[in-house]
């Protein structure tokens, strides 16, 4: 067999297979670096970041502590804000509101606390003022506005507190006003009268959990009261204002 | 280069550094940390339901995200409206027209925001309110009187707005949303005889824009 006569730069056997061995060597320890990297990140992921919450779409580990119990506790406060329409019975007027329901957790499935709502109807009698294109300023003659301001306390059920569909309800009984006021601008007379009375409400409606803090609600509420006050000018007379009505509103209940 | 010097050196050699490369390729997409925050670009148009047609609209929003589907902030916009008043020349057969009279409105509103992401996938249907302080500079002119006047609306309003998201990356998103503006801009002029006069502008309406989510720690 022929071979090829080793000349005098041509590196020794010895030398070409440690060349050979560090190369591959080299190779092997850089492949295995990404599963390496992957593993050590994974483990910081874990460990070290407690709250890398998982905003975006790429699924992030949590920080669990070593305590389960703890990470299964519920939490024990809510609160809830909502928005919606109210329409008294009477003058069926939608009006807008709002509301804040401060709750506690008095049981699985109970909740108690204290809710305080807004509903503002206001209406204004105005004329154009001139006759140019585009965004119109009216003259403001006169305006009437209302506002009813219930604070309650209550109870609400929810029927489960595991399904992604939260069926619940609510009622709720303390005291409401309605204040009453209009202006006349042109004259200058203004006049203001405040109604206040025991009220009650009731809610159902369906929530859709998110995550454990929260769920957006839709419900339906009805309120019930006839807020009064002395009538001006005579002696122990009464004046009434009937407050009953329906109401839909959308809230978010978050826990903390 | 013969083949074999080829197969000898360089192919080690360039083995060598795509594995020392491989880790960086192979290294997660930054991660955000625990104070997550953002911030959307947006632009769109905004058509208030008293004036004619739709106007153009730029925002920002910048927020916290207090968990992965809630988040609550601060946002503002600019909406720009040019009306005219024109007539025809009167030459025949010319389509040109004379301005008699010209209102421009710039509408800014400044409020406080909550926003409720229904999902954390790649579409990402949202919803949201806002309540704030909003004004309205109009600057019209009559070029058929001469008059000239600036006048500033301001009050409390509030926006709601829904739309869907399409998570592109954890840290980017584009926003296209559906919204409603409802105020009443009001302001008082004091006349010659000491007396106050209240005007008010409705810039109830609605708009559309898309925006340009995002996120940082």
């Amino acid at each position: 067999m022929l071979h090829r006569k080793r000349g005098s730069t041509t590196p020794s056997q010895a030398v070409r297979f440690h060349l050979f061995l560090a190369s591959w060597l080299t190779v092997a320890g850089g492949l295995f670096a990404p599963a390496r990297a992957s593993t050590t990140n994974d483990l910081l992921a874990q460990n070290t970041q407690p709250a890398r919450d998982s905003v975006g779409a790429a699924p992030v580990q949590r920080y669990t502590p070593a305590t389960s119990a703890l990470a299964a506790k519920p939490k024990a406060n809510s609160i809830h804000l909502s928005g919606g329409l109210f329409a008294p019975i009477e003058t069926n007027a939608p009006s807008p509101m709002v509301g804040l329901r401060l709750g506690r957790r008095l049981g699985a499935h109970l909740q108690g606390g204290l809710l305080v709502d807004w509903v503002l109807e206001r209406k204004n009698v105005e004329q154009p003022i001139n006759t140019l294109p585009g965004l119109q300023p009216h003259l403001i003659l006169a305006r009437a506005s209302g506002s009813l301001v219930p604070v309650m306390a209550f109870f609400e059920v929810s029927l489960t507190e595991k399904r992604f569909l939260v069926p619940y309800g609510g009622i709720a009984a303390g005291y409401e006003w309605l204040s009453l006021k209009a202006d006349d601008f042109v004259t200058g007379e203004s006049a203001s009268a405040t109604y206040a009375n025991y009220a009650w409400q009731g809610w159902g409606g369906m929530g859709i959990r998110l995550d454990q803090g929260l769920r957006v609600d839709f419900e339906l509420s009805y309120n019930g009261g006839s807020l009064e006050r002395d009538a001006p000018n005579s002696n122990g007379l009464r004046e009434a204002v009937r407050v009953n009505g329906v109401g839909a509103r959308v809230g978010l209940d978050i826990r903390y | 280069m013969s083949p074999r010097f080829a197969a000898r050196r360089i192919v080690p050699l360039l083995a060598s550094c795509l594995s020392f490369a491989a880790p960086a390729f192979a290294a997660p997409a930054p991660a955000l940390g625990p104070n997550v925050w953002s911030m959307q670009l947006d632009g769109g148009l905004y058509a208030p339901i008293q004036g004619s047609g739709a106007s153009p609209t730029a925002g920002v929003r910048y927020c916290k995200h207090f968990s992965p589907h809630l988040q609550g902030g601060m946002f503002s916009a600019w909406s720009f409206k040019r009306a005219k008043l024109e007539a025809p020349t009167g030459g025949q057969g010319s389509d040109s027209q004379v301005e008699l009279a010209r209102v421009d409105a710039n509408l800014v509103p400044l409020m406080g925001f909550l926003q409720v992401d229904l999902t954390d996938r790649f579409l990402v249907p949202f919803f949201g309110f806002g309540v704030g302080y909003e004004w309205l500079m109009l600057h019209s002119f009559d070029h058929r009187t001469g008059a000239q006047e600036k006048s500033r609306y301001a009050n409390l309003a509030w926006q709601t707005f829904a739309g869907v998201g399409l998570q592109l990356t954890t840290i980017w998103r584009v926003n296209s949303e559906l919204y409603y503006n409802g105020g009443s801009l009001e302001r008082e002029v004091r006349l010659p005889d000491g007396t106050v006069q209240r005007e008010a502008v409705d810039v109830n309406g609605v708009g559309l824009r898309v925006g340009l989510d995002m996120k940082f720690d």
